[in-house]
């Protein structure tokens, strides 16, 4: 494979987003330190008069938590989406056919960018993750409980990386419309089938409930942890499959 | 090698529309205009020779080589410029620069910043703060940097200003001096052909109709205005007329091997040469009328 082009088709990608990963960097580090704030404020600040037993700090904490992931995941999905439209939309796509690098070597440049902000999602959900922890001052909880805080944003930015895969080797077969029709419509089905079945299975839940029910239903994923790198692997090669014998019958451009 | 392009028998079926048959051959060393109206199939046999699409038939080669099994290696020697600028529009020319030094072996940095020095293209300004004649120019300083040995040109000079088109047309001019390189050049402003083409490809509904020298297809093809009632009396194979109240125009073709095609029309006909502007439109269009 020809390293030399694909970090020149890299560079050229890194370029692109330049400017939506300042963006993003902004929006983490502002959610950060509003948060740090919020915290520090549970124990030194106003706040620490109605933080009994540090509840506050730990529900607020468990909600901070929470943005990272959903942070980051948005970050790699808005990027590749971004690279996809941008690239369709300047007739990069095009132009790309008509430079001395492989099928191959223009598969493995959208992969390698996806990998790198695979890592990207991953890095910003564990450090953003362990700062609200430590500020929380909740280390005397131990390992144990950091891991256990760390599994929710974890499977959330694996199921955003699955997700970010399928659309990238989608891209590889459908127009730039028809790709966000299919994600779309099939958001749109699972949300309908869950609605569906709820009304059937589930008429009789009320209130606190259906709180628990969803925390039963979290609380299967995060049993399976375990399965996340398998489903993370499994979708990166099929994906990157796909994609190549996609290219090999291209036709859209 | 004879030729830097050769295409025989290109099908393309699309629905609606389809390269029929397409075969043209590009010799090394000349510039060949490849002309026709808008959707008459320029484009999509450009595709095919890039590699872009899957063709239903025919085979292309480059060099003398396939264009498909050694499409790395062709296209190191070639460079596409399209009709419109298509690297992002955050991006700037010394970033350009940087992207495509990775990407081509035989990337020359002096040779392109000469060109971004020759078109007075700010080198850190962001491309869509660039006019069009700037995005075109950028385009070509890119294509000319790599030292490539085939110029593609997909309708180079649409929307330039006459000032821009026409150093547009130097740098062509000046890139085949040397004598190894060739160009395909797609364009309906057939005035533009007429200065730097030598072969001339004509395109209409997915059919090449005419592939020559430019030269033997102005000779051979010319217009005869005439009387309307007069128009059946030429004796020379026609290939389109236009008839209007006041008379007619007729194109055609192999007037030259043909001294007596208007001798029955006696002294009442003008004899004009045709550019190949009205080569397009007569093909195009066949017998019309503007009465």
């Amino acid at each position: 494979m020809n390293k030399s082009a694909l970090k020149g088709l890299l560079l050229y990608d890194f370029y692109c987003v330049k400017k939506v990963i300042v963006i993003f960097v902004r929006i983490f580090l502002i959610t950060f330190v509003v948060g740090g704030l919020l915290l520090l404020s549970t124990d030194y600040g106003n706040l620490k008069v109605i933080n009994e037993d540090k509840a506050l700090t730990k529900a607020l904490a468990g909600i901070m938590v929470l943005f990272a992931p959903m942070i980051c995941g948005t970050g790699i999905y808005t990027f590749t989406n971004e690279k996809f439209l941008s690239n369709q939309k300047t007739g990069w796509n095009k132009y790309l056919f008509s430079l001395p690098v492989s099928d191959k070597l223009r598969v493995a440049t959208t992969y390698a960018y996806a990998l790198f902000l695979t890592f990207f999602t991953f890095f910003g959900t564990i450090v953003f993750t362990g700062s609200f922890y430590f500020i929380a001052g909740d280390l005397s909880l131990g390992a144990t409980f950091a891991f256990a805080v760390m599994k929710l944003p974890i499977a959330i930015s694996c199921i955003v990386a699955v997700f970010s895969y399928i659309n990238i080797a989608i891209s590889f077969i459908f127009k730039n419309a028809m790709r966000t029709l299919l994600f779309t419509s099939g958001w749109g089905v699972l949300i309908l089938y869950s609605a569906i079945y709820a009304q059937i299975n589930e008429k009789s839940l009320e209130n606190m409930e259906l709180v628990d029910k969803l925390n039963e239903m979290l609380s299967f994923v995060l049993e399976r942890m375990w399965l996340m790198p398998i489903l993370l692997i499994t979708s990166f090669v099929l994906s990157y499959i796909v994609s190549l014998i996609a290219i090999k019958w291209r036709d859209k451009l | 090698m004879e030729h830097a392009i050769e295409v025989k028998n290109l099908v393309k079926n699309y629905d609606g529309f389809s390269l029929k048959d397409v075969s043209f051959n590009l010799p090394c060393g000349t510039v060949m205009g490849f002309i026709g109206q808008n959707g008459a199939g320029k484009t999509t046999t450009i595709k095919a020779i890039l590699n872009l699409f899957k063709r239903n038939g025919g085979d292309i080669k480059i060099f003398g080589l396939d264009n498909i099994k050694d499409e790395e290696k062709i296209k190191e020697d070639i460079s596409v410029v399209f009709d419109e600028i298509c690297f992002h529009d955050t991006l700037n020319a010394y970033q350009l620069n940087k992207v495509f030094s990775y990407i081509y072996k035989n990337w020359s940095e002096k040779t392109y910043l000469d060109f971004i020095e020759k078109f007075e293209l700010p080198l850190k300004k962001k491309i869509k703060t660039f006019s069009r004649g700037m995005k075109m120019k950028l385009q070509i300083a890119v294509a000319l940097s790599h030292e490539a040995k085939l110029l593609i040109l997909d309708e180079p000079t649409s929307g330039l200003d006459p000032v821009v088109r026409i150093e547009v047309l130097d740098v062509f001019r000046e890139y085949m001096q040397d004598e190894s390189r060739s160009i395909l050049i797609s364009s309906h402003l057939t005035a533009d052909l007429e200065k730097i083409a030598d072969y001339i490809t004509f395109i209409d509904k997915g059919k090449i109709l005419l592939s020559e020298s430019k030269d033997k297809i102005l000779e051979s093809h010319r217009i005869i205005k005439c009387g309307k009632d007069k128009v059946s009396e030429i004796k020379a194979e026609i290939i389109g007329s236009r008839i209007t109240e006041f008379g007619a125009e007729v194109l055609v073709k192999d007037f030259a091997n043909n001294p007596g095609a208007t001798l029955a029309l006696g002294d009442s006909f003008i004899c004009e040469g045709a550019a190949l502007d009205d080569i397009m439109r007569f093909y195009c269009k066949g017998g019309e009328t503007g009465l």
